[in-house]
């Protein structure tokens, strides 16, 4: 069974444990068909599930575990109490997020701006019930010209503590215009209000890049891909998601195929099938890889390793990216057998090369901090502080 | 109520408190209660409606606990006057009560919901202990301090034969320790 060891002051990893790909597989076992209104039962023993109860937990799919296991023996048990626990809470945190995109969607339309909400909530509807679906944030996408005034909106009173990522066109579709999408949105009703979101197409094309962005290291990225193919409208437009995927075309079949490989996803009337079925051998394992380390939470910016530089290798090891984000990140191809390290290296050059265009907006407003912290340290706050007479 | 976020599902109510930062999640005889406070029902005709929804057999007993639990949880806007006649009601006995006519799942139930962790799920095995008899080890998954097996109870071996493992209470949890 693995731990959480503290590595250094700032950051959690995941300890290496032999038995991990057993875990990962445990772990699809769980997930498969778990986004269906009536899953297929589960057969898995109390040990078992006990093993896979954290990973449950740490991908985002406690809610999923216990929607596979209700009203079985393994809900009664321990572990099932907690993926309950896990699905109240998501349920709960699902209906504040529909207040907030409302609030957040009106927040901008009432400065002229027409968003796009994308994943989290447009994905969660997908699946039976909302708490199945867990999502941090609102991801929003608006027109680079309507970029600042959109924030200037979500800054104002009414807009604070709204936790929105706006996204300045789609980059994670390589499109800095945001016409192409605009023109195939639709509107779905939210509370009476509509809001605009992706075609399926179009939606379907962002998850599986998202997916490889982070290199496949939230199972409940790949359960979101099952869902919307077992979920997609009549008339669905394979050619034009075939067509749209361009240079990411062999990528993205890598992923459909490891949603129906790995999770028994049905692809339904898609006329690729034999493009699913191409994958290369070390995906599968990378994907075992990834779902076991799952989210490196990295505590502290790359930055302040400048004042720390006997942190930086723990830094760049905690950032290194797997095989999947690393081909992804650099570019290359999927479907060869190569060797990855050359690709998990140029990712990280890549993720490089960006950190220091940034660097000296980064490198000013850490000495703005540093500053800031060394002024409240001489001159502290009215009220703190020995008293007169001391 | 605008402070609170509230998600009915099919046996229980999940209430997000946003002032006080809590989820709770009322079962189902805590939830009927709460939805008819309303300042319009009386007291008589919430006791008939738990009678005859969940056929409970005693509804004036179970009404009293479950409005304590909802004021104890800052899920009632007004104060409440409990007579009497009704303070000595507690949950424990109510609870002996509907055990032995086999309706315990009816006592009125208000339960905070914590976020559960990976690491506290790590610790939370549903193995039977391995204890010495399999090497040196003190339980489940060949570490101390795993969770003992179901059924185990406090102070009594938790595994096998060749365990000499031993069901410790620690908190709410029940440890397999050496």
């Amino acid at each position: 069974m693995h731990a959480l060891k503290r590595e250094g002051r700032d950051t959690l990893i995941p300890a290496k444990d032999p038995g991990g790909e057993e875990r990962s597989r445990l772990l699809a076992v769980v997930l498969a068909g778990a986004w269906r209104t009536s899953p297929p039962p589960l057969t898995m023993s109390l040990a078992e599930l006990g093993q896979v109860t954290p990973l449950l937990l740490s991908n985002g799919t406690g809610g999923l575990g216990w929607w596979r296991i209700r009203g079985s023996d393994l809900g009664d048990s321990e572990s099932g109490k907690l993926l309950q626990q896990a699905y109240r809470l998501h349920t709960l945190v699902a209906a504040m997020r529909e207040q907030q995109i409302v609030k957040a969607v009106t927040q901008i339309r009432a400065a002229g701006v027409e968003p796009i909400l994308a994943k989290g909530w447009t994905v969660g509807r997908l699946y039976p019930e909302r708490g199945l679906r867990p999502y941090g944030d609102i991801d929003l996408y608006v027109s680079p010209n309507d970029f600042g005034t959109a924030m200037a909106a979500l800054k104002a009173p009414e807009g604070k503590a709204l936790p929105v990522d706006l996204h300045r066109g789609c980059p994670d579709l390589g499109l800095r215009s945001l016409e192409p999408l605009l023109i195939r949105s639709q509107l779905v009703d939210l509370q009476g209000i509509a809001i605009r979101v992706l075609a399926p197409e179009d939606q379907l094309r962002l998850l599986c890049r998202h997916l490889l962005k982070h290199g496949a290291r939230r199972a409940l990225l790949l359960c979101d891909i099952a869902a919307t193919l077992e979920c997609q409208p009549e008339g669905f437009d394979w050619e034009y998601f075939d067509y749209a995927s361009k240079r990411n075309r062999d990528r993205v079949w890598c992923v459909l195929g490891l949603a129906h490989q790995i999770l028994e996803a049905r692809l339904g009337d898609c006329p690729f099938l034999a493009k699913c079925e191409k994958r290369p051998r070390w995906l599968i394992p990378a994907v075992w890889s990834a779902w076991e380390a799952g989210i490196l939470r990295v505590k502290g910016r790359i930055i302040d390793y400048l004042w720390r530089p006997w942190g930086l290798p723990e830094a760049i090891r905690s950032r290194w990216p797997n095989p999947i984000e690393g081909t992804y990140r650099s570019g290359g191809q999927f479907l060869n057998e190569l060797p990855r390290f050359p690709f998990q290296l140029g990712g990280f050059l890549y993720r490089f090369m960006m950190f220091t265009s940034f660097f000296p907006s980064l490198m000013l407003r850490a000495v703005q901090s540093a500053f800031q912290n060394q002024r409240s340290n001489i001159n502290p706050a009215p009220g703190i502080g020995p008293p007169a007479d001391a | 109520m605008d402070r609170m976020v509230i998600q009915e599902l099919s046996d229980e109510t999940l209430v997000y408190d946003l002032e006080r930062n809590r989820a709770l999640c009322l079962n189902r005889t805590s939830a009927l209660v709460w939805r008819y406070c309303d300042g319009r029902t009386s007291f008589e005709q919430v006791e008939s409606v738990l009678e005859r929804e969940l056929e409970l057999p005693d509804g004036e007993e179970a009404v009293w606990i479950a409005l304590r639990q909802l004021q104890r949880n800052h899920l009632l806007r007004d104060g409440l006057n409990v007579p009497e006649t009704a303070k000595h009601y507690t949950r424990r006995v109510f609870l002996t009560k509907m055990a032995r006519v086999g309706a315990a799942v009816m006592v009125p139930m208000i339960i905070s919901i914590v976020a559960p962790t990976a690491a506290h799920a790590a610790t939370c095995i549903n193995v039977p202990c391995r204890g010495k008899g399999q090497g040196g080890r003190g339980s489940g998954d060949g570490r101390n301090g795993g969770f003992c097996p179901e059924g185990s109870v406090p102070g009594q071996a938790c595994g096998p034969p060749d365990c000499t493992c031993v069901c410790k209470k620690a908190g709410a949890i029940l440890r397999c320790t050496p």
